[in-house]
């Protein structure tokens, strides 16, 4: 029993972390622009799926796929910024969100169209094996994929806090007047937010593609858990997410030890309604994004 | 202001408009009464989210959840034959409203972005209830319902009928809400919910209240549906795109307006019959596409847009 | 005489901060009681304890007889205390009229939505807005946008009215209406509470003064004797006003 318990919660460890990379860019772009992305489950797909034909027609490792995935992400959201997204900001929360949900039934219908809702998988030629510890099982694949999240999620942070264009956008979100007063161009530093967010959305795809099948209609559940992740840590803190990441990950871990895995996704939500009833904030609960 | 009675022709209007809609299946063959009821449906949809999501400025998102749930509702009692079909509808409405009384204690202390997602989290909860509680709803399989009538004529006719009547209650609701003190405070509460209480506004008295009302609409609508299509499962009647359409036709016709939500209804129809009957793949891209449209170009509906027209031209 | 509003030691803090410092304070029927302090002395913060925006930390508030602190801001609006904001926060989107038929239907009481748009109609009249009944709020100038949130406080028909700054920002004319108009409510029965900067309207209009430093009651008592105290001089009025003060009670 305890080692059943542990290894759920090593799984929820290596699942947490990728978690966080799947919520850090929406809880970017919910915290700077007082957006909810509801494209970013899409963008999260996509980005598995530019990390899959990359594997299968050029035979490059998902692992690496990020490398180029994040680009591509970064200008496809820079241009929904720019082009539309950008004249709304500010706007009452329905419009931002019916037009994200508009511009996500676009992408994920085109994805459906294109792609199919077959599921695929990234199959390695030669399987990793998995790591044995302590009798724990530790898949590789998951390993590194966890390992690389958690690097990408750093590099977010030294992003944000040590670079001019991350400061500049701390700098909007506490204060976009003053920022506007400093010179800074705010729209552009909306599109800038905008495309880190979908660019880390993408990366987090790419990696996921290792382990989970990958299909359109999985869109809406990444979105929900990226929802749930920055409701439990709070909303535009860099803790609360890392936070949020590693407590989803072990509740539905250690939560489908009792329901069973079908049952993970209401879990989810049911932990989200108590906790914005308890506490609406967040655990972690700041509003400025450090 | 003026005054505050409502003007006879405005009556005579209404009445006239419900007695050709009465009329109306005499006129039409099977398909478009079909169709004419999908457009009343549509319009209780909408005029039930405009009261919370219009009048009261909380985007909800839960359509779908009290759709789903008025539709279970009348699927299982109607299949176990504890209740005339009449009164499913009511109960449907019922049980909504109660859930919403429920539910919405918590989750309109909540503002903004928190309360829309936790709304749509209602129906995401309720539709993975309905999936595993198979012993109650048959799970993915469905519930089916006989036809009650022996023609396709009557049957057509009744639930255009059924579907009618629950229009005409909801646009009565409706202006019921727009001329009370309730909708006074509502539209308080959506503008400055702070200066609201202060002036002796109970918000979350009201705001409760308007939430319960905004479900009993799609609640009814729902069980009406289950009996009307004769069969439902999870994905069909809690789908999100029922949480969307709502809020998009009562931003088309104009929201926190008496007419808004019934001509964004139908103008959604017009739309959805002639566009995507053809382009079956793309259906959701185009509701996609009609969305964006919609939010950048006419974010106040159809009616705004044809007041201002209607203020330049008088201007010129 | 038993006071209209009673403050009981009450407290207030935020996070390690005392905004309010054990005040005591009975205000009488009819008064029309100015509090003074510098900014962030805890005027506006007794205000918001008063309606019902804020909780206490420690200490009671009584009003007529019945405790106050604890209920919530429309519960205290209903039972007859009214206030006007620093900030005005009208209703953006309605007129004028409709700004203050809402507070007439709902804090006043109406029998009616007709009665409400009446009552509505008079306080207008009232405070000189009569001509701006049917524009929309956001349209109105500083000074009318005062002069509504007055109406609607107004039309709420309280026993106690709070007027945080209602002043501000008027000057010449406006100004002598809106003192008139106090001093007018203040004879037919509203106590008043006024936070105030402009020492001239509090002088004038003002029965009696107390005076907020760093959250604590440090005088209270008739206008004349305020002034002339000489910690409050020195404090807050300054040398050079001392010496104007003393000119004319001389």
């Amino acid at each position: 029993m305890l080692s059943l318990i542990l290894q759920n919660l090593v799984n929820g460890l290596l699942l947490g972390g990728l978690y966080v990379c799947i919520a850090i860019g929406f809880s970017l772009v919910w915290g700077v622009l007082s957006i909810i992305n509801m494209m970013h489950g899409s963008m999260i797909v996509l980005g598995s799926y530019l990390a899959y034909y990359a594997f299968v027609f050029l035979g490059l490792s998902p692992f690496v796929a990020p490398l180029f995935v994040m680009p591509l992400m970064f200008a496809l959201g820079y241009g929904l910024q720019s082009g539309i997204l950008n004249r709304v900001v500010g706007k009452p929360i329905l419009m931002t969100l019916t037009l994200t949900f508009g511009l996500d039934l676009i992408l994920n219908n085109l994805m459906l169209a294109g792609f199919t809702a077959d599921f695929r998988q990234v199959v390695f030629k030669s399987p990793f094996d998995a790591l044995e510890i302590f009798q724990l099982i530790i898949p590789q694949e998951r390993l590194y994929a966890t390992i690389l999240a958690l690097l990408l999620t750093f590099l977010f942070y030294l992003l944000l806090n040590k670079s001019r264009i991350g400061r500049a956008i701390v700098a909007v979100r506490s204060d976009r007047d003053s920022a506007v007063l400093m010179g800074i161009n705010v729209a552009k530093i909306y599109a800038i937010t905008f495309g880190v967010g979908a660019a880390f959305a993408g990366a987090a795809g790419a990696l996921m593609s290792v382990i989970l099948p990958i299909s359109p209609v999985e869109s809406a559940s990444y979105l929900g858990k990226a929802f749930v992740i920055c409701v439990l840590g709070g909303l535009g803190n860099f803790i609360g997410v890392v936070f949020g990441g590693f407590a989803l990950g072990l509740i539905e871990s250690l939560g489908v030890m009792v329901t069973g895995p079908e049952h993970s996704v209401l879990i989810g939500f049911v932990v989200l309604m108590a906790v914005l009833a308890i506490k609406p904030t967040g655990i972690a609960g700041k509003r400025g994004f450090e | 202001m003026g005054s505050r009675s409502i003007p006879s022709w405005a009556f005579l209007l209404a009445l006239m408009t419900i007695a050709c809609l009465a009329a109306l299946p005499f006129a039409l063959e099977n398909y478009a009464i079909r169709l004419a009821t999908m457009m009343l449906m549509y319009g209780v949809l909408a005029w039930g989210w405009n009261i919370i999501g219009g009048y009261c400025g909380y985007p909800s998102f839960g359509t779908a959840a009290f759709f789903g749930l008025g539709a279970y509702t009348g699927a299982i009692l109607l299949s176990q034959k504890l209740i005339p079909f009449w009164l499913s509808p009511v109960l449907g409405a019922l049980a909504c409203m109660l859930l919403a009384i429920i539910i919405g204690l918590p989750i309109l202390r909540l503002r903004g972005h928190y309360f829309a997602v936790a709304s749509l989290g209602i129906g995401e909860v309720l539709r993975h209830v309905a999936t595993s509680w198979t012993d109650l709803t048959r799970g993915g399989m469905g519930i089916n319902l006989p036809p009650m009538l022996g023609s396709l004529a009557g049957e057509a006719r009744l639930f255009y009928y059924a579907m009618l009547i629950l229009a005409v209650a909801s646009f009565g609701a409706t202006v019921l809400v727009a001329r009370s003190r309730l909708g006074v405070g509502l539209r308080c509460i959506r503008q400055n919910e702070q200066a609201a209480n202060m002036i002796g506004i109970d918000a979350t008295r009201a705001k409760v209240t308007a939430f319960a009302l905004s479900a009993t609409m799609p609640g009814a609508a729902g069980a009406i549906y289950a009996s009307w299509i004769g069969y439902i499962d999870p994905s069909d009647v809690f789908d999100i795109l029922i949480a969307i359409k709502a809020p998009i036709m009562v931003l088309l016709g104009g929201a926190s307006t008496i007419l808004g939500p019934l001509l964004g209804a139908v103008a959604y129809l017009v739309f959805e019959e002639l566009v995507w009957s053809n382009l079956l793949q793309f259906h959701n891209a185009m509701l996609g596409i009609i969305v964006v449209v919609l939010v950048l170009f006419m974010p106040n509906g159809a009616i705004d847009l044809l007041r201002r027209r209607a203020r330049m031209e008088a201007a010129r | 005489m038993t006071a209209l509003l009673s403050l009981n030691n009450v407290s207030r803090a935020f996070g390690g901060l005392r905004a309010v410092n054990e005040v005591t304070l009975d205000i009488q029927p009819g008064t029309i009681l100015g509090l003074i302090g510098p900014n962030g002395a805890g005027k506006t913060t007794i205000v918001n304890l008063i309606s019902g925006s804020i909780r206490p930390s420690a200490g009671e508030i009584w009003f007529k007889g019945v405790r106050l602190d604890g209920l919530a801001p429309h519960q205290v609006s209903r039972r007859g205390i009214a206030r006007t904001f620093q900030i005005v926060q009208p209703f953006p989107e309605m007129t004028a009229l409709e700004n203050v038929a809402a507070a007439a239907m709902y804090a006043g009481n109406a029998e009616s939505i007709e009665a409400a748009y009446e009552s509505a109609e008079r306080q207008l009249e009232r405070v000189g807005l009569a001509q701006c009944s049917s524009f929309p709020a956001i349209s109105l100038t500083l000074g009318q946008r005062k002069r509504l949130e007055f109406a609607k406080s107004l039309a709420m028909k309280p026993e106690l009215l709070m007027l945080d700054e209602v002043n501000a920002g008027l000057h010449g004319s406006e100004l002598t209406e809106t003192m008139g108009l106090i001093r007018d409510l203040a004879k037919s029965g509203l106590t008043i509470i006024i936070i105030e900067h402009l020492m001239k309207v509090v002088i004038s209009l003002c029965h009696e003064i107390a005076v907020l430093h760093h959250g604590q009651l440090i005088a209270r008592g008739q206008s004349e004797q305020i002034v002339n105290d000489p910690r409050v001089i020195q404090a807050y009025l300054g040398p050079r006003y001392s010496q104007r003060t003393g000119a004319i009670a001389g």
